[in-house]
């Protein structure tokens, strides 16, 4: 049952280091509340001390290019800060688009990027699209500082790269270049629920040959995923519908996946030749492959 | 209340504390508290403010829609002791005690309230959407209030709601203008 914790106010991020460094696992960062809190009320996580990000906000959630024509991402922006940011429009379509239909502005109002990626539940939005967009998240401690890259982020459920005394304070995303792309989000009952299954793809296009081609599901399984195989198979190719409907066909076949309450392994790989092809056909500008109905 | 409700637990050590909270422009104080309370909680059960309803308790259905520094937010999402110096508005605070604020009215006006059990979230989500976009598409007003769920009306009553108080305030508007 519920015991008695403590919420720490920290002012600064130095202060905020230092509080977790306590090597206890039940001293935990809370940003906007929004997983954490819920984990406590069902017992599954029982603090001894929460330190507050509140009052740090001010100073990590700018939203900046960056001289090399990247995009700074201040881990206590919230997401709503992200969804609004021109800079996010402009440079980072592909996040706002998967931030248009994360859950609702209620949520989107308190979440922060941070905790989107830090929460490591495997149905969120943001882990596949931080991944396509070869994400690299800057954390902290009094250890020192370093830098993971969102493939090496997520482990399983709520379990990610960060660790106990770790906060995230940015995500770095580097320049994308020209580049198409777009984010699926397929929801099992509403409109607004979790993903059931989440396809981030992105071509980044040099003299009408794909140049760089990313592609990575979210919510299969306990972790997002790229699809080497896929990426392989587009890049430096100009792929008609027929090829793209083979890729896509062949992916799905080739993925590891279980049977869960709410789709089989099989509706799974389903439901991801079917998208994975109008993914692709979109972003290749052949259509949104929408005529072929649920094919 | 439901049972996996955040119950406080007063026997062990270190369990009361007591903060303030800014509900409505006044400070309350709130006394005796295990800190793991959702501000859903400390408003319903501890201030006394019972307009902000209680479903999920999951973030899902947004009848207990509160604004925190001016940005909607779930209250039950929200832990009480970390909403301390923050400007909390509750459906409470939207009109003096007695009065319905236009959007009320509205709602009241179209048939847009039914059972009345989600009505304080969307009363408190259409506010928000009409401060930030006077005047608001279909898709906008969807959006807005997608999560805030009703098991009667079918929502139809309520979006005619929201775009009869749209048009009532830019009339009204209009009217200003005039020389
Ligand atoms: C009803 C509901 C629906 C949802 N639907 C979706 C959905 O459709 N798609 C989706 O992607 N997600 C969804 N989510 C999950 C949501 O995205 C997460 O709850 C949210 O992103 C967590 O962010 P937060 O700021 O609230 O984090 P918190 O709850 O405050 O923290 C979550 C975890 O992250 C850690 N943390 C937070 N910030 C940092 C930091 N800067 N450094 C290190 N650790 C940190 C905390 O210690 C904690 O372990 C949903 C959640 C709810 C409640
Ligand atoms: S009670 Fe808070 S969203 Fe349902
Ligand atoms: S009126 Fe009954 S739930 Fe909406």
């Amino acid at each position: 049952m519920s015991s008695g914790f403590t919420i720490e106010e920290p002012r600064s991020v130095d202060e905020a280091l230092t509080l977790l460094a306590q090597g206890d696992e039940t001293v935990r960062a809370i940003a906007g509340g929004t997983g954490l809190s819920l984990l406590m009320k069902y017992g599954f996580f029982e603090p001894a001390t929460l330190v507050s990000l509140r009052h740090l906000r001010s100073s990590l959630a700018d939203i900046e290019v960056t001289p090399d024509g990247g995009v700074r991402l201040g881990a206590m922006a919230t997401l709503r800060d992200l969804e609004d940011a021109p800079i996010v429009a402009e440079r980072l379509p592909l996040l706002r688009q998967a931030l248009g239909r994360l859950a609702t502005v209620r949520l989107r109002n308190a979440a922060q990027l941070g905790g989107a990626i830090a929460h490591g539940h495997p149905q969120m939005d943001t882990p596949p699209v931080l991944l396509a967009l070869d994400a690299q998240v800057q954390v902290a401690s009094i250890r020192g500082a370093r830098t993971i890259a969102a493939q090496d982020m997520f482990l399983g459920y709520y379990e990610t790269a960060v660790e106990d005394d770790e906060l995230i304070l940015e995500v770095r995303i580097p320049p994308q270049g020209e580049h198409r792309a777009t984010y699926r989000k397929i929801t099992a009952r509403a409109e607004d629920d979790w993903p059931m299954l989440g396809i981030a793809a992105l071509v980044a296009t040099d003299g009408g040959r794909i140049s760089r081609a990313r592609v990575a599901l979210g919510a299969l399984t306990d972790r997002p995923m790229r699809l080497p195989d896929v990426e392989s198979a587009l890049q430096g190719s100009d792929p008609g519908s027929d090829e793209v409907e083979a890729i896509a066909r062949d992916a799905a076949a080739a993925l590891d996946l279980y049977d869960k309450p709410a789709a089989s392994a099989a509706y799974q790989r389903h439901i991801v030749a079917v998208h994975l092809r109008r993914a692709l056909l979109e972003i290749l500008d052949l259509g949104d492959g929408s005529s072929k109905g649920g094919r | 209340m439901t049972d996996h409700d955040a119950t406080p637990d007063l026997t062990g050590p270190d369990l009361s504390e007591s903060y303030a909270l800014s509900i409505n422009g006044r400070d309350r104080e709130v006394a005796d508290a295990w800190l793991g309370e959702s501000l859903l909680y400390v408003l319903r059960e501890r201030l006394g403010l019972p307009g902000s309803k209680n479903a999920c308790e999951q973030g899902e259905c947004g009848s207990c829609s509160v604004m925190m520094d001016g940005l909607l937010v779930n209250s039950c999402c929200v832990l009480a002791a970390d909403a301390v110096d923050a400007d909390v508005r509750t459906v409470e605070g939207l009109a003096p005690d007695g009065t319905l604020t236009d959007v009320q009215q509205a709602f009241l006006d179209a048939g847009a309230v039914q059972c009345g059990f989600c009505i304080p979230g969307l009363i408190v989500s259409v506010h928000d959407l009409l401060d930030r976009a006077p005047q608001p598409d279909e898709l906008e007003v969807r959006e807005a209030i997608s999560g805030n769920l009703c098991r009667c009306t079918g929502y139809g009553r309520i979006l005619q709601a929201v775009q009869d108080v749209a048009a009532a305030r830019t009339a009204a508007d209009a009217q200003e203008d005039r020389p």
